[in-house]
């Protein structure tokens, strides 16, 4: 038993990462906020920092209900997605029944419900129809998105009401990058060094630094390293952008 | 009234269709005894009893008074599925490491295996990555992800693929059942 329980631990989840602790720490608010406080909450930043990345860790302790948005979307889609998130099967057609399924169904639940790409809540004007779920229902409600949404969001008044908090996403650090290391390049050494340029061509970026562990990873590998720092790297290039597959 | 086609007959068994009786008959606090759910059901009283017992003490369900000698009960504490509970009323953990990966992996969108693994794992819930790749090649032939890169290799969740909150399970007789559709959604052999 202990062999696992020394694997179950801080140290191989994301949970030490900065974004990660900033969003556990929210959506802790919003879930335990004094009745008389509004539960809605924005984690908002550049692409690419991890937002969602960082959102998955709390998703799962929280048994959140997550959605994302698409440009696509319209009020019957953003209903429809969230009834099937919640696994509500109905033969409700209108809106109007489908909105009362989805309020009994996150009441009863009292889990979060995560709204991706939330941007395209405000551009649409499907935002009123999630206040509206966040106050029948009194389910905490996180909207995640880019570095405008505040901004986009501040255009609704009683929307604006409805915001506990609005918690900008942060930049990688070399703490950041030194924690992915481990978990990208278990058993390998990765210098300081190494990290600090590696986090610099990131620009900040979580998905950037993982791209590049990947690589030094695969060099650990290929050439039989326990330990990779500058001089093992030389010449190569850090990953600057222009994924091969994005990860989101 | 018309009978549904089979499809949409809901086929729940055991303890979810017992609880969903429960639901029904407790709707906005209403009584109801041992016998009024046994009588909704085909199955035996003692594992009804049983149920509705485990039920009380884990705090579903309350005593609310009595029927001639029979109890009343109401629900206390609602869920839409139902509450897994153990002999002793404590609740069964329901998050499986299948569970955190399919929340992570709707969540991600596109995913190598480390990001999976990583991105799945809590204090309580370790996912390792052999885990991971072998959930993934599985639902990979069950067309709910798709390889989309190589080296490392990456896997790309499907639009149709997300079919709600309740993981796919891998079973041991080697087929992937969706518990979502309520469906086998592939079986060994079917590809080879």
């Amino acid at each position: 038993m202990t062999a696992t329980e020394a694997k179950v631990n801080g140290n191989s989840t994301i949970a030490p990462l900065q974004n990660v602790a900033l969003f556990t720490s929210l959506v802790r608010r919003v879930t335990e906020r004094p009745a008389h406080l509004p539960g809605m909450a924005t984690f908002h930043g550049y692409s690419g920092y991890g937002k969602t990345f960082a959102a998955t860790y709390s998703a799962n302790k929280t048994g959140a209900r997550y959605i994302e948005m698409g440009e696509s979307w319209t009020k019957k889609k953003l209903c429809a997605s969230v009834l099937t998130e919640l696994g509500v099967q109905t033969q409700a057609r209108t809106i109007s029944d489908q909105m009362d399924q989805i309020i009994e169904a996150l009441a009863v639940d009292g889990v979060p419900l995560i709204i991706d790409e939330a941007d395209y809540l405000a551009t649409k004007g499907l935002i009123n129809l999630v206040r509206e779920i966040h106050d029948k229902s009194g389910a905490p409600i996180l909207l995640i998105g880019e570095e405008g949404l505040p901004a986009a969001l501040s255009k609704w008044e009683r929307v604006h009401n409805r915001m506990l908090d609005w918690v900008p996403a942060q930049p990688s650090t070399l703490d950041d990058a030194r924690h992915l290391a481990r978990l990208y390049c278990p058993g390998v050494a990765v210098d300081d060094e190494l990290l600090q340029q590696i986090a610099e061509a990131a620009t900040g970026r979580a998905r950037r630094i993982c791209v590049s562990l990947d690589r030094v990873r695969e060099l650990a590998a290929t050439s039989g390293y326990e330990r990779v720092g500058l001089s093992e790297w030389g010449d190569r290039q850090f990953f600057r952008g222009q994924p091969p597959a994005r990860r989101k | 009234m018309p009978r549904k086609p089979i499809d949409k007959q809901g086929r729940l068994r055991g303890q979810e269709f017992y609880w969903r009786v429960m639901r029904e008959l407790g709707a906005d606090g209403a009584d109801f005894t041992l016998h009024d759910v046994h009588r909704k059901t085909s199955a035996s009283k003692d594992s009804v009893r049983g149920y509705v017992l485990r039920l009380e003490r884990a705090g579903y369900l309350e005593r609310s008074g009595k029927r001639g000698r029979e109890v009343c009960y109401r629900i206390a504490r609602d869920s839409r599925f139902a509450p897994r509970i153990r002999r002793d009323g404590s609740e069964i953990g329901t998050a499986s490491r299948q569970d955190h990966m399919w929340r992570a992996m709707k969540m991600l969108g596109r995913f190598s295996v480390r990001d999976l693994s990583v991105a799945a794992s809590t204090d309580e819930v370790h996912v390792a990555s052999t885990h991971a790749a072998g959930y993934l090649a599985r639902l990979a032939r069950a067309g709910y992800v798709r390889r989309v890169g190589h080296n490392p290799t990456i896997y790309a969740m499907l639009p149709s693929a997300n079919t709600g909150p309740r993981a796919p399970l891998i079973q041991r007789v080697k087929q992937v059942f969706d518990p979502n559709l309520n469906k086998v959604v592939w079986r060994s052999g079917d590809d080879e």
